[in-house]
């Protein structure tokens, strides 16, 4: 069984409070804590665009990628919907492709 | 409190050599090295059994290069060592090799890259964390997304990018060893095939192979060899930081901007003293956020600079005279060696058609994957 994309998950350090994505269990880069200091946490998938791009793959075919700076702190680099251009609000949804980010918050 | 390279033995680079920079070919990685490191034996008049120490900047060769390519120069069992640090291994086999000579481990030291173009593994596959952007995030996507927030910020367009692989590419055409040495257009670049977001393959660096050498001593060896001190660059300074938190900040200019800071204090220089920058410019973007964060120029400035020509061979500081990533080539090992090649023949007024007038001062910069940044700063013969 696949793991699921949603909710998204981070790691949220109670030493520093630093939160990161994805998840590992090897340690805090901010301040080095691990084991029971760091927390395997879901996020709320919202965001906003810091910059988006359109992809062109080899065989013709594009896709739109960005920058989506999470609600919780994090950047994240993702597939966006078509219509998606910077500075716009998103969320995260899991399709056939993958995650992806639409406009909109919840 | 550690010592700085101006506490140590004053170091200089006094031979330079390189096979060019090129696309693929069936030429044995021996045969690219070979080239390099005989032309900067013979451009600094030392015999090879004077070498005492070499180190090898590659990525995609496997373990062990130094060897199978340094025998044929006829052994000597000296200390040799493979330097792997991605885009910044050539840099960092310069750093070493340059740190063993100021500190009196050696009065003769090589610094080699050779690298063919090949698959490479990457460390940060293995960790066992699953990235969000698995296989989508490309290094020409992650600086197709720093242009289009660099760009749209300042209010600059495409052109405003393309301008730095026009100058970068006009510069190559003058330089032999370089990968790409064709004449190119502003047009040409702007409707060059579409890669990710405003980035055109003329815009990318092509990752070939390649080989660079350079030869670095002490006083007392450029005494005891002869070699003649007019010719002779000193390095002033070499810093190498990693990367740091910056949240939402481009950590490649980041990076780049404090480690910068770092190699001008300890060399007791301004960087409006620089006339000369080599860069990491993999891709064309870029050059525009380094200048900015090293201070050459003003935050949001290099786009009117570079149009005004003050980063063209004559104007105010040369950047990429050799062409740069994006033209004389990335072929990753020999990279950061060839950065120092161009410089060394700047300052000793060698460069030909490609020279800046009266240059005094180098600068020498690359990022590598991970992210690391080695920046060197080379001065004129006095
Ligand atoms: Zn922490």
């Amino acid at each position: 069984m696949p793991t699921p994309l949603l909710p998204l998950r981070g790691i949220h350090c109670e030493r520093c409070g630093h939160v990161a994505t994805p998840v590992q269990h090897f340690g805090c880069e901010s301040c080095g804590a691990h084991g029971a200091d760091v927390a395997d946490r879901p996020l709320t998938g919202e965001g906003t665009v810091l910059g988006a791009v359109t992809v062109h793959r080899p065989g013709g075919e594009t896709v739109r990628i960005g920058s989506v700076h999470l609600q919780e702190g994090p950047m994240v680099r993702a597939l966006l919907a078509a219509d998606v251009v910077a500075e716009d609000r998103v969320r995260a949804t899991e399709t056939d492709a993958g995650l992806l980010f639409v406009r909109g918050d919840h | 409190m550690a010592v700085l390279l101006s506490d140590l033995r004053p170091v200089y680079v006094v031979g330079i050599g390189l096979h060019r920079f090129q696309r693929a070919t069936d030429t044995s990685f021996v045969d690219l090295g070979l080239t390099a490191v005989r032309a900067a034996l013979d451009d600094a008049g030392v015999p090879w059994p004077e070498v005492e120490t070499a180190y090898t900047g590659s990525t995609r060769l496997g373990m062990a290069v130094s060897r199978p390519l340094l025998r044929h120069l006829g052994v000597t069992g000296i200390a040799m060592t493979q330097v792997e640090n991605a885009s910044a291994s050539g840099s960092s086999a310069f750093r070493l090799a340059v740190r063993d000579v100021a500190a009196g481990f050696a009065d003769v030291a090589m610094a080699i890259g050779v690298d063919k173009a090949a698959p490479g593994l990457r460390a940060e596959t293995l960790t066992g964390i699953s990235p969000l952007d698995e296989g989508l995030t490309t290094p020409p996507v992650h600086f197709a997304l720093l242009a289009e927030e660099y760009l749209r910020s300042r209010g600059a367009g495409a052109e405003d990018m393309a301008r730095v692989a026009l100058k970068n590419h006009n510069n190559a055409a003058d330089n032999p060893f370089a990968h790409r040495q064709q004449r190119r257009t502003l047009e040409e670049i702007l409707a060059d095939r579409p890669i990710a977001g405003a980035l055109t393959r003329l815009e990318c660096c092509p990752v070939g192979e390649g080989a660079a050498a350079v030869v670095v001593v002490s006083e007392e060896g450029m005494r005891r060899l002869g070699i003649d001190p007019a010719r002779a660059v000193r390095v002033l300074s070499s810093a190498q930081q990693s990367e740091q938190l910056y949240g939402t900040r481009s950590y490649d200019a980041e990076l780049t901007g404090a480690t910068t800071q770092q190699a001008l204090t300890e060399a007791g220089v301004s960087v409006t003293d620089v006339d000369i920058v080599e860069l990491h410019d993999a891709f064309a973007i870029e050059e525009l956020q380094y200048l900015e964060t090293m201070g050459i120029c003003a935050e949001g400035a290099a786009p009117s600079c570079l149009r005004d020509g003050e980063f063209a061979i004559g104007g105010r500081v040369a950047v990429s005279p050799s062409g740069g990533l994006l033209a004389m080539g990335h072929p990753i090992g020999p990279t950061g060696v060839g950065q120092i090649a161009e410089i060394t023949r700047q300052l000793r007024g060698e460069a030909g058609v490609r020279q800046q007038p009266d240059a005094r001062l180098g600068l020498a910069h690359l990022v590598g994957l991970g992210a690391v940044c080695v920046v060197h700063v080379l001065a004129a013969p006095a």
